[in-house]
């Protein structure tokens, strides 16, 4: 998932700037700049969750490994082919280049939805640091399968943590933006340590000797990785389910079209491949690591199917583990509740941003009482590409194609409408369509983004082609 | 200062990693490894911070 701190020094000063404007070229910045960022930016609280849930979902050694090599090859090709080539063009951030196509209020809608997943995000990484809260005081904790706080204990510990959170946010994130850039490279290394304490103890609880590359190999598809059946309540995950949703993980971002806003300060569009580091440190690494520790409770207890990020790290890793927890998902949630305030300030600008960054965490604090979001971690970010990804099809049409058809590109800009239908409506009915199929059609909400791509750029090449060429007035 | 802060720093990380990687060969016991993984933790974040954020401020 996408922790949204930069560790890069130079970019996050400059992420506030030219909001309404091309980046100028004194700006740009070069490639190690996005090394730096993407690394730290997808190492966060939430892999602690999703790692876990893999195992939960009944992932085998193959399907894991290679699907998620390739998975997230398919991540960097989309960041690099799909969204840095329009981010070096156009040079503008996602906001305006959205507005300059659908119109003010249509952008604001979109920053509702955006805020909305954005507090049930910082949810779910309230509820990883607080289940390290129940390392030290005895208090009943979620199983996999609870939809509903279970105790007291949970529901005061996620209050406080929330608040805490809340409250900082409220006061701007810049000093948490601070402690997160030196936790970053720390962070990395107490994940790798996961991922080698967790296999020391498969080794010593199996018994097995390991001499060869091949026997490591064993290990993993026969104790670790097992495939089989998932635990009940889980979806079965297979060589696919494990491609898309590392493809699509951070879907909002790259076809969606998210990451406009940081790609328009690299010089080259091939700087997109800096992602690299964030998918295959972050969502390689990181993931495998906390799926091992997971991988190893099961192994230890197999009625123990709670995936509770705050235990499990202690008793590997001791306090670093447990600081880990708490860091990794502060450090997240913070950036993320700010950035719903901030989304939720553009609708109601009368209010002050403490005030409405408040409200964003008090929202976020509710949805992290609910282990629901965090136990369905996999379907939550499978549901939030799909959500956002509509509009990224309506920018890459808008950008590549609708020259070569006649249409008019930027309407909302070129015309001064504030709402345009076209772009609503491929939003809204690739939503409905998408959701139809998986609530009645009975595919996987992880499946159905890919095609709802394609069906929200014909949408909205469609109607566009019927609005623009019979004059319609829109609103 | 800041070299010698930097050159502590990064032998802090070097530790993070090296004591997982002995207990993994067998040469730390566990309890040993978590120690040294919460000292690495300490010298990381009281050095880290003089340097690392040091060209943010202006």
């Amino acid at each position: 998932m996408q922790n949204e701190n930069n560790t890069d020094k130079s970019i996050e000063p400059q992420v506030n700037e030219y909001e309404r404007e091309p980046v100028p070229k004194k700006s740009l910045l070069g490639f190690k700049s996005f090394v730096g960022m993407y690394a730290g930016e997808h190492c966060a609280g939430t892999e602690l969750m999703i790692g876990p849930l893999f195992v939960a979902a009944g992932v085998s050694a193959f399907d894991l490994i290679i699907g998620l090599l390739l998975g997230n090859l398919l991540a960097v090709l989309s960041w690099t082919f799909i969204t840095a080539p329009i981010a070096t063009r156009a040079r503008l951030t996602l906001y305006y280049q959205l507005e300059k196509i659908c119109g003010r209020k249509l952008v604001t809608l979109y920053n509702l939805a955006n805020g909305i997943m954005f507090c049930f995000l910082a949810g779910a990484m309230i509820t990883v640091s607080a289940t390290a809260v129940g390392v030290w005081f005895d208090f009943r904790m979620p199983e996999l399968n609870d939809l509903y706080p279970n105790s007291f204990g949970w529901v005061l510990s996620v209050l406080i943590v929330g608040a805490l959170i809340s409250i900082v946010a409220g006061y701007g994130y810049r000093s948490v933006a601070n402690i997160a850039n030196i936790a970053a490279p720390w962070m990395v290394l107490v994940f790798l340590a996961f991922g080698i304490i967790a296999l020391r103890q498969f080794i010593q609880l199996t018994g097995v000797e390991i001499h060869s590359l091949s026997d490591l190999w064993d290990l993993a598809n026969n104790r670790i990785w097992t495939g089989g059946e998932p635990l009940a309540g889980q979806v079965k995950f297979t060589f696919w389910h494990v491609i898309f949703f590392a493809w699509f993980c951070n879907l909002a971002m790259h076809i969606g079209m998210a990451d406009l806003s940081v790609l328009r300060f690299a010089k080259k569009s091939w700087y997109g491949l800096a992602s690299s580091t964030g998918m295959y440190i972050g969502h390689f690494m990181a993931w495998i690591s906390a799926s091992l520790l997971y991988a190893l409770q099961l192994n230890q207890n197999a009625a123990d199917t709670a995936v509770l990020p705050g235990p499990m790290a202690f008793k590997a890793a001791g306090l670093a583990g447990i600081l880990c927890v708490i860091i990794a998902g502060w450090t997240t949630a913070n950036p993320t509740i700010y950035r719903a305030g901030l989304a939720f300030q553009a609708i109601m600008p009368k209010f002050s941003r403490f005030k409405v960054t408040l409200f964003a965490g008090l929202a976020a604090t509710i949805a992290g009482l609910f282990p629901a979001i965090a136990m369905r971690l996999l379907d939550f970010v499978a549901l939030y590409g799909l959500v956002l990804v509509p509009m990224g099809a309506v920018i890459f049409v808008d950008f590549y194609i609708f020259k070569r058809l006649g249409l008019q590109q930027n309407l909302a800009a070129e015309r001064g409408i504030s709402f345009n239908r076209a772009a609503a409506l491929a939003w809204f009915v690739t939503l409905a369509a998408c959701m139809a199929l998986v609530l009645y059609g009975g595919v996987q909400i992880y499946f159905v983004s890919l095609p709802g791509w394609f069906v929200a750029a014909l949408i909205y090449i469609l109607f566009s082609m019927i609005y623009q060429k019979s004059g319609e007035q829109q609103s | 200062m800041i070299k010698i802060l930097k050159t502590i720093s990064m032998l802090s990380l070097l530790l993070l990693i090296l004591a997982p990687l002995a207990y993994l060969q067998g040469r730390l016991q566990l309890d040993t490894t978590k120690t040294w993984l919460i000292v690495a933790t300490l010298v990381w974040f009281i050095s880290a911070p003089f340097w690392m954020n040091h060209g943010r401020q202006s």
